[in-house]
């Protein structure tokens, strides 16, 4: 038998498509919250262009970097940023889509999954997590 | 000022169940909204110094701070650990993708 504690034990709305939970990106003293789904299948943290320039950004200003999907890829610009999801923040490199008609929100596993522990009841919409804290 | 704060912390645990639950969802409703002064064209050192330095360290996990390396590695746990033995405890820990790459966004 494994055993494993976490932090934060949350509810999401199993009746929503995805594992969506509340995010929060800040920079300087502008923030913005947004719901994002969990996705283990995605590289990178990937939000709409419009989050990034609600808290300041020049989207262009960031690093140009495209990425696949199962349908075809698109582009996006990396951005450093305070990200907090259920007040477990740190500094993370995310990526603003350049369309602005993209609108999903992804917790990728670069800047995000590999900075936590995460349990997932789904069955239950129950959330686990973690900030993981290396010795 | 934290004497202002905690006497509304005070106040609102004191208030009935139903009363507390719209000061909370006043106060998420105010966080939903897009906190602005107005500034434009904002990015962060760490940004910066990846769009310079992003070929040299491809491939690699990377821990900075305020725009300087502090470290790196094969994987997270290396670049984190030798961030935390330079006794720096949270720096921005990011992968940077190969070049020749293009990873996957998501389905």
């Amino acid at each position: 038998m494994t055993q494993l504690n976490f932090e934060k034990a949350i509810f999401y709305d199993s009746g929503k498509l995805g594992i969506t939970v509340d995010v929060t990106i800040q920079l300087s003293n502008l923030s913005v919250i947004f719901e994002a789904k969990i996705d283990t299948g995605a590289e990178a943290c990937i939000f709409a262009r419009s989050l990034g320039e609600q808290i300041g950004l020049e989207i262009e200003n960031g690093e140009r970097q495209r990425f696949d999907t199962v349908t075809g890829s698109f582009v996006t610009f990396g951005h450093s940023v305070n990200l907090n999801v259920t007040d477990i923040e740190f500094d993370s490199y995310v990526f603003f889509a350049e369309d602005e008609n993209f609108s999903r929100n992804v917790l990728g596993r670069f800047g995000w999954l590999n900075r936590v522990i995460i349990g997932i009841n789904d069955y239950d919409g129950k959330l686990y997590l973690s900030r993981y804290e290396s010795e | 000022m934290q004497a202002v704060v905690d006497e509304i912390i005070k106040t609102v645990i004191s208030l009935k169940p139903e009363e507390r639950r719209k000061v909370i969802l006043a106060l998420q409703e105010e966080e939903r909204k897009t906190k602005t002064n107005g500034a434009k064209g904002s990015v962060h050192p760490n940004t910066i110094w990846i769009k310079e330095h992003h070929a040299e360290y491809a491939g690699k996990h990377v821990a900075l701070k305020d725009g300087e390396l502090i470290a790196f590695g094969d994987t997270i746990k290396e670049a984190d650990l030798k961030a935390k033995e330079k006794g720096v405890k949270n720096a921005m820990l990011t992968y940077l993708f190969p070049l020749d790459e293009v990873p996957f966004g998501g389905w």
